[in-house]
């Protein structure tokens, strides 16, 4: 079986005696894109600069790969990539020489590092701006040159802290259209973030987090299912409002609910118990009752809905 | 009663009839207002760190020193004089440095923050944010300096030296500070950077203090330009007497003199000020052109600009960085230490200005001796550039890299915190290797002198303490750009002071106990001072980690 990409165990830490770790415990699968969430001061920061080997944690352990980041930070480094949450570089340097450098770093040599740069730029769509200086370019690029720097050496796991705060829309889907590809490449992908409605689109899963303790850790279609474990929850969507399907949805066998949605009539929010009627019979009894379907899914809830759920209002003292 | 709220909304009972009154912005902050906030928020944010306290309680320490030391020279009579002829020169020359620390950051920072545009965005004026930023600083270079007066006072008392002449070295150094004001924030508006603007300032400097020499010595221009006009030479002799006389320096000297009674506020003091008064009127020019232009226009077509083409040609002469560990002294060395460019015209400067002194002082070119004299200066040139050269670097290690929150990216390279040490140092050192050339030529050009000077150094005990006092003051310098960041020259300068102090003191002490011994205590000292740089440069790493940590 192989290491998970990040498992992290116990992980405590305070800051000149305010905790802001507290027990924290999350694994990530490799190959996926895994989301990093919760309130500010919730201890996102601290965990990412724990796992970049940066900072050692009070106790518990953090593995990368298997790795202790805390006994074997030079092993680790290899196998990670950090983006920090502030844009942090040498603004009097290219964008083609910040990234030698960071590759030189790593030990490349010229000819491979010709090739990697121009992999990397290719990669965040920056080939263009490579004689550009870095002080110049707009902030959306970069990011993107903070991401071409943490790919440099070919990285397994990639540790993002808000990579997405203050870019425009467009710049978003484009990063995130990035960390797909990514992801295609065999990457992890560890992104912090507080943009939830991107994350919901574009993570496999996701690790909520309050106060220094993981609340929900695992799949994200775990987290947003939002009917209970013993039973489904599905949209109808009809043309136009229809008691008399309503009714025939109810009665039908292990169907706990029913209800128009108070804002939506047309649409019907129906609860069924794990071994009740299929989604099949649930449609032809509506279009039996003389109902004309518009579509149907299942419901789930929004990642925003379930963070506002699982975390606490106010900020740490 | 009527109320107004800040964004100019009617409040209750308010006419409302008056639509063009609504929705303005607060006017424009005059300069003393927006001065007064720049100030205050200075002011708050040094009472935060305890590090401009720690240089107080340093310049206050070095200064306690320097009185005991005056008051064991006190046998030889004039202690008053003694004490405050250390007093003078300490208060001036540590204005000097600590004001080319202090004065080009003022504007060069607020850019390099990129916070500048949110101070004009105010409506705070060109004059408010010089005003404001330079009194701040200018504040605590006196608050700095605030120890000297009470010391001077008590020198006074000493004998020696009269009220008059204490008076006098007090508002020449308060004379010189604004000198060294002005300089430093039309430096700092003109530049995008405050190592540029620290540089720029010197450059300065070093032109005011040159330009007496200057003047004194155009009538013998004649030597490369033919015979000079009549009455040349009396102007000249006028104009060279005038400015000298203004530097403070020299004007230091006289007012120490025996027998000195000179008015307290003479020429020389108005001078100063009026220099430091027409360097902030040309920062105040400066500012719109400088100051608020966009600090990266060659990034959208850098090879359409002459910035462009001129980065364009120092990337050229770089060659690329080596793959490993080494790669960060390769960016360390052209990045942080001028590169190539300032390798070749570092060892140039004193060379122009030694051949400068031969031409105008009208000394064969045929004879040995003028070379020789040339070798010597530039021995002792080399060698005390090249300390502070590499000391300056050293201080700037970590400094650059914690301001441009660079050094999380360095720690998560593959190497130890350790080896980024070493690896910085030996940048350092390199960025300093071109000034210890003029050591070298100096050394070709007065070979017999330069063996018996090595001789005396490598063969005394004292000489292995004066090498292990360069180690102790660059350890310091390493260590403080970790802990004191922009003011670990500073520190460290003073810190090596201290440490002579300390040792002069502990030498004379032990003679006068024990007649003699103080071979044995040199050799501590020197142990000492060896075990000490080492283990600053072993706890720097540490401090590195922890700085990373931090974020």
């Amino acid at each position: 079986m192989t290491d998970p990409a990040i498992a992290v165990e116990r992980l405590h830490h305070a800051f000149r005696g305010r905790p802001a770790l507290e027990g924290m415990t999350f694994a990530v699968p490799a190959g996926t894109i895994h989301g990093f969430v919760g309130p500010n001061g919730a201890g996102k920061t601290t965990t990412l600069r724990v796992l970049a080997t940066l900072l050692r944690p009070d106790s518990g352990t953090a593995r990368v790969f298997g790795d202790n980041v805390v006994l074997e930070p030079e092993k680790a480094r290899r196998r990670l990539g950090w983006m920090p949450d502030h844009f942090a570089s040498y603004r009097k340097m290219t964008v083609g020489e910040y990234l030698d450098f960071f590759a030189a770093a790593y030990g490349l040599r010229i000819k491979e590092r010709d090739r990697v740069v121009g992999d990397v730029l290719a990669l965040v769509d920056m080939q263009a701006r490579k004689d550009d200086l870095i002080e110049g370019l707009s902030r959306g690029m970069q990011q993107r040159v903070g991401l071409a720097r943490v790919l440099v050496h070919d990285p397994d796991l990639l540790l993002l802290d808000e990579p997405a705060s203050g870019l425009d829309p467009r710049a978003r889907i484009e990063l995130m259209d990035i960390l797909r590809e990514l992801k295609g490449l065999g990457k992890t992908v560890f992104i912090s973030s507080h943009i939830l409605s991107e994350l919901g689109d574009l993570c496999d899963g996701v690790t909520i987090v309050d106060r220094g303790q993981v609340r929900f850790s695992g799949a994200m279609g775990e987290l947003l299912r939002s009917a209970g474990e013993d039973e489904h929850a599905w949209l109808l969507e009809l043309a136009e409002p229809c008691p008399a399907a309503q009714a025939a949805v109810a009665a039908l066998a292990g169907v706990l609910r029913c209800e128009a949605d108070p804002e939506r009539p047309a649409v019907l929010r129906i609860a069924v118990r794990q071994d009740g009627c299929g989604a099949n019979a649930l449609i032809a009894a509506a279009i039996a009752a003389g109902a004309q379907v518009r579509g149907f899914r299942e419901e789930l809830r929004r990642l925003d809905h379930a963070f506002m759920a699982l975390t606490t209002p106010g900020v740490r003292s | 009663m009527q109320t107004r709220t800040w964004d100019g909304a009617a409040g209750p009972g308010e006419d409302l009839a008056a639509p063009a009154e609504r929705g303005k912005f607060p006017e424009a902050a005059s300069a003393w207002t927006g001065a007064t906030a720049l100030f205050t928020r200075a002011m708050r944010s040094e009472t935060r760190t305890w590090r401009p306290a720690l240089l107080r309680l340093g310049l206050g320490g070095t200064m306690v020193l320097m009185v005991l030391v005056a008051s064991m020279e006190s046998w030889r009579g004039a202690a008053g004089r003694e004490l405050l002829g250390i007093l003078a020169w300490t208060a001036i020359i540590g204005t000097t440095l600590l004001g080319l620390v202090l004065f080009p950051g003022a504007i060069a920072d607020e850019k390099e923050d990129g916070t500048l545009p949110l101070l004009r965005m105010s409506g705070m004026g060109a004059l408010a944010v010089l005003m404001g930023k330079g009194l701040a600083r200018l504040w605590d270079l006196l608050l700095a300096l605030a120890v000297v007066p009470p010391f001077a006072v008590l020198a006074a008392t000493l004998g020696g030296v009269s009220v008059d002449q204490t008076v006098a070295v007090v508002v020449l150094a308060a004379a010189h500070a604004v000198l060294i004001a002005g300089v430093g924030l039309l430096a700092s508006t003109i530049t995008a950077t405050q190592a540029a603007a620290s540089a720029l300032a010197l450059a300065l400097l070093m032109a005011w203090w040159l330009l007496p020499a200057l003047a004194w010595s155009l009538p013998q221009w004649d030597l490369l330009w033919g015979p000079t006009p009549p009455g040349w030479t009396l102007v000249a002799a006028h104009a060279g007497e005038w400015l000298t006389n203004g530097i403070g320096f020299v004007h230091l000297a006289k007012i120490l003199s025996t027998g000195w009674s000179g008015s307290v506020v003479a020429a020389p003091v108005w001078l100063n000020l009026g220099a430091g008064a027409v360097a902030l009127v040309l920062a105040w020019l400066a500012f719109p052109l400088f100051a608020d232009s966009e600090p990266a226009a060659p990034a959208a077509a850098p090879a359409r600009t002459w910035r462009g083409r001129l980065h364009r040609l120092l990337a050229g002469l770089r060659q690329r960085p080596p793959a490993g560990a080494l790669a960060v002294a390769w960016r360390d060395f052209h990045w942080r230490g001028g590169g190539w460019v300032l390798a070749v015209v570092k060892p140039l400067l004193p060379l122009a200005v030694g051949l400068a002194i031969i031409l105008l002082d009208h000394r064969s070119l045929v004879d040995r001796e003028t070379w020789r004299g040339l070798g010597q200066g530039l021995m002792v040139t080399g060698l005390a550039w090249g300390i502070i050269d590499v000391g300056a670097q050293l201080s700037r290690t970590f400094t650059d890299e914690i301001r441009q929150q660079t050094l999380g990216a360095l720690l998560t390279l593959p190497i130890s915190a350790g080896t980024l040490v070493r690896i910085k140092v030996l940048a350092a050192l390199r960025a300093g290797a071109s000034v210890w050339a003029v050591l070298l030529i100096g050394a070709f050009l007065a070979p017999k002198e330069f063996f018996e000077a090595a001789g005396e150094i490598l063969s005394h005990l004292a000489g292995w303490c004066s090498i292990a006092t360069v180690a102790w003051f660059w350890a310091l310098c390493l260590w403080g750009s970790v802990m004191w960041k922009r003011l670990a020259l500073m520190m460290a300068l003073i810190g090596m002071v201290a440490t002579w102090f300390l040792v002069g003191m502990a030498m004379a002490m032990t003679y006068a106990i024990f007649r003699g011994g103080s071979e044995v205590l040199v050799f501590i000292v020197m142990l000492a001072m060896f075990l000490g740089a080492l283990a600053l440069l072993a706890d720097t790493p540490r401090r590195v980690v922890k700085r990373g940590a931090e974020g």
